[in-house]
């Protein structure tokens, strides 16, 4: 069994790009949206803030203490949701091909994703580290090919790899 | 230097042959006819000025219809003992081979204007996913369908097991339950652009405006119902009904004459008026069978089964049925004499309590008293319009009624179950209730979904998909969060704490 978490990174930036978000929209409404009336202004204003402050407090960190990622020799089941708890299941016979999508800067970045395919259905794992993600698509690549069984001893990393 | 060449060249290792480009800009050159078109239109149809100043365009787009001739004499088909090769694309340069193994289903259309030249329309299906829409399609002779027929069938199908063919009542009862509003639009749509392409705007708004007249002049003559209702709702009502009909019409027509039988490795089904149709389906390749009701047919103890297999009743809105109709009596016998091995287990985790009953019916009760409050406050908006208002306030809350009605139907009809072979679920979608048989190699996800209210009252929402080309899920809400649980673990999914 193999198991690995969100990579913290991700959550670090996530919180970066919301605030540079905030800052951009707060920018645009006072700059360009000076015509409407001050209290519709601060009406506006104030809920796109709620959404960030809600992101912020709310849907990231639920989903970055939420996430894992378990592989077994039948199975891999990933955990996430931004607000509802999401656990999928997905047997090794049905996945039909893996791909990682890995981001510049993914490294630093922790955007990394490995999208699952199977016949009807997709699992994507999100938020992953590189290497994490790399791995992931080595081992369920070869339980497709049935070149080697996963092995009992985990590998020991920094995000995951944990028994 | 050498590393720019080298990364070119690895750019275009791994691309299709250039010649593929020519394919890709064929398909359009037809649009070539238009300029053409317009230029003798101009012309004020004067053939031999047409035919001075257009020359190169007349000569290039005789040159097209020329290489399709040489398309069609290159492209054939071999028929093989395992399989059918087809030599498609360019002189035939494309060459498809499909295993008979890996055939899902093969339909054989006949069109009603194909009947006299005896042109049938075959469709390979396949799991794999293309391209194209479909992983083979030829245009075939009566002749040649007839010798394919045989090949994939085996010969079987002049000795079938088992045969089952419903009455025709049963079809019209089928047709008048299975026909939407919606799907008459689709079809009216399909007719009227048919018609725009062949015969232009003019044309068109003429046919309507002669429609609407028709209307009119019904109205005035027999029922006098405009002085009843509104004319705008009156209209709709019409077209309503008139799409209906249509859908009433194509479903019966598409389900005529409805014939299934079964060999060994394959069913066989016969059905159609104007387009007769004949569909191969191997049994091996069947996602899950679908046991389809709506409130009334539960009420009257009918069901409908489909299945789905990849191809079979996927195009033109076909219904992918099985048994049309039948009834409960009797949908457990036929079944097991249609598919003697599908595993057939009890449900194990299901709703039904009071509090179930709760939680199916909230939503939709709110969303049936939102239209209302919604045209409450509209009411100052639309002053002497009060006719109308209520007209439309009726049309959209006695269909969000109903489905009030259906979900607390539903909340006593949602369960799950599992056995050593099969899995069984019984949900229900929208106005649907839908009982699902598929064995259990077929689940290729579940999903377990909670959101905060779920966790308080320990539920769950539980989806399974399954496999398919359409990735089916299927999704059953408010189960106890527990029995779910013990039962996934039972059967071998490693949950999380």
């Amino acid at each position: 069994m193999k198991r690995y978490l969100p990579a913290k990174r991700a959550m670090l930036c996530g919180y970066l790009v919301l605030a540079a978000l905030g800052a951009v929209l707060s920018f645009l409404i006072y700059r360009y949206a000076a015509l409407l009336p001050a209290g519709t202004l601060r009406i506006a204003a104030g809920v796109m803030w709620t959404l960030i402050l809600t992101a912020a407090l709310v849907f990231i960190p639920h989903y970055f203490f939420h996430a894992k990622v378990v592989i077994t020799k039948n199975e891999i089941a990933a955990s996430g949701g931004f607000f509802y708890f999401k656990d999928d299941y997905m047997p090794i016979g049905s996945i039909k091909s893996i791909s990682v999508i890995s981001t510049p800067l993914g490294i630093l970045t922790g955007f990394n994703f490995v999208v699952i395919n199977a016949l009807g259905s997709r699992v994507v794992l999100s938020f992953l580290r590189k290497r994490d993600a790399r791995d992931i698509a080595a081992t369920v690549n070869s339980m497709i090919s049935g070149e080697q069984l996963l092995p009992d001893t985990i590998p020991d990393s920094e995000g995951g790899g944990r028994t | 230097m050498t590393s720019r060449r080298m990364k070119i060249s690895r750019f275009f290792r791994h691309r299709q042959h250039p010649l593929k480009m020519v394919e890709y800009s064929s398909r359009n050159l037809w649009l070539l006819l238009i300029p053409l078109s317009k230029y003798l239109i101009a012309s004020r149809f004067n053939f031999q000025e047409w035919i001075r100043t257009n020359w190169v365009d007349i000569l290039a787009i005789s040159g097209i219809f020329a290489l399709a001739l040489l398309r069609w004499i290159f492209v054939r088909f071999d028929i093989e003992p395992d399989g059918i090769t087809a030599h498609s694309g360019i002189f035939g340069i494309v060459s498809t081979k499909i295993y008979f193994s890996q055939l899902t289903s093969v339909s054989f259309c006949q069109s009603w204007y194909g009947r006299p030249f005896k042109v049938h329309t075959i469709y390979a299906e396949t799991n794999a996913k293309t391209v194209s829409r479909e992983d083979l399609k030829l245009v075939l002779s009566g002749k040649n369908a007839d010798l394919l027929y045989e090949f994939i069938s085996n010969g079987e199908y002049v000795k079938p097991k088992v045969t089952y063919s419903p009455r025709k009542l049963h079809l019209m009862i089928f047709s008048l339950i299975f026909s939407s509003a919606l799907s008459g639009v689709l079809l009216y749509g399909t007719f009227m652009f048919e018609v725009y392409k062949i015969l232009g705007l003019k044309t068109e708004q003429q046919m309507l405006r002669r429609v609407n007249g028709e209307i009119d002049k019904l109205d005035r003559q027999l029922f006098n119902l405009s002085k009843l209702v509104p004319r705008a709702v009156l209209l709709i009502a019409v077209i309503v009904m008139l799409c209906w009909s249509i859908s009433f019409i194509a479903t019966l027509a598409r389900h005529w004459s409805f014939t299934v039988s079964r060999s060994k490795d394959q069913f066989y089904i016969r059905s159609g008026a104007m387009i007769k149709r004949r569909h191969i389906i191997n049994r091996d390749k069947i996602n899950y069978y679908d046991l389809t009701q709506t409130l009334l047919m539960k009420l009257f103890r009918i069901c409908s089964v489909t299945l789905d297999c990849t191809g079979y009743g996927k195009r033109r809105r076909e219904i992918s049925a099985l048994i049309p109709i039948t009834t409960y009596r009797r949908v457990t016998t036929t079944l097991r004499l249609l598919t003697p091995d599908l595993p057939l287990p009890k449900p194990e985790v299901r709703t039904g309590t009071a509090s179930d009953v709760r939680r199916f019916v909230t939503l939709p009760a709110v969303c049936s008293v939102l239209p209302i409050v919604a045209m409450k406050l509209l009411e100052h908006t639309f002053m002497g319009r009060h006719r109308e208002i209520n007209a439309l306030l009726v049309i959209i809350t006695v269909p969000l009624l109903w489905l009030v009605i259906v979900k607390a139907a539903a909340s006593f009809n949602t369960s799950v179950g599992f056995s050593e072979q099969g899995c069984v679920m019984n949900y229900c979608r929208w106005y649907k209730f839908h009982k699902v048989f598929l064995p259990k190699s077929n689940i290729s996800r579940i999903r377990i979904v909670r959101n905060p209210l779920q966790m308080l009252n320990h539920t769950c929402t539980l989806k399974i998909y399954t496999v398919g080309e359409s990735g089916r899920c299927h999704t059953m809400f408010s189960l106890p969060y527990d029995d779910v649980r013990a039962v996934c673990m039972r059967e071998g999914y490693v949950l999380f704490e």
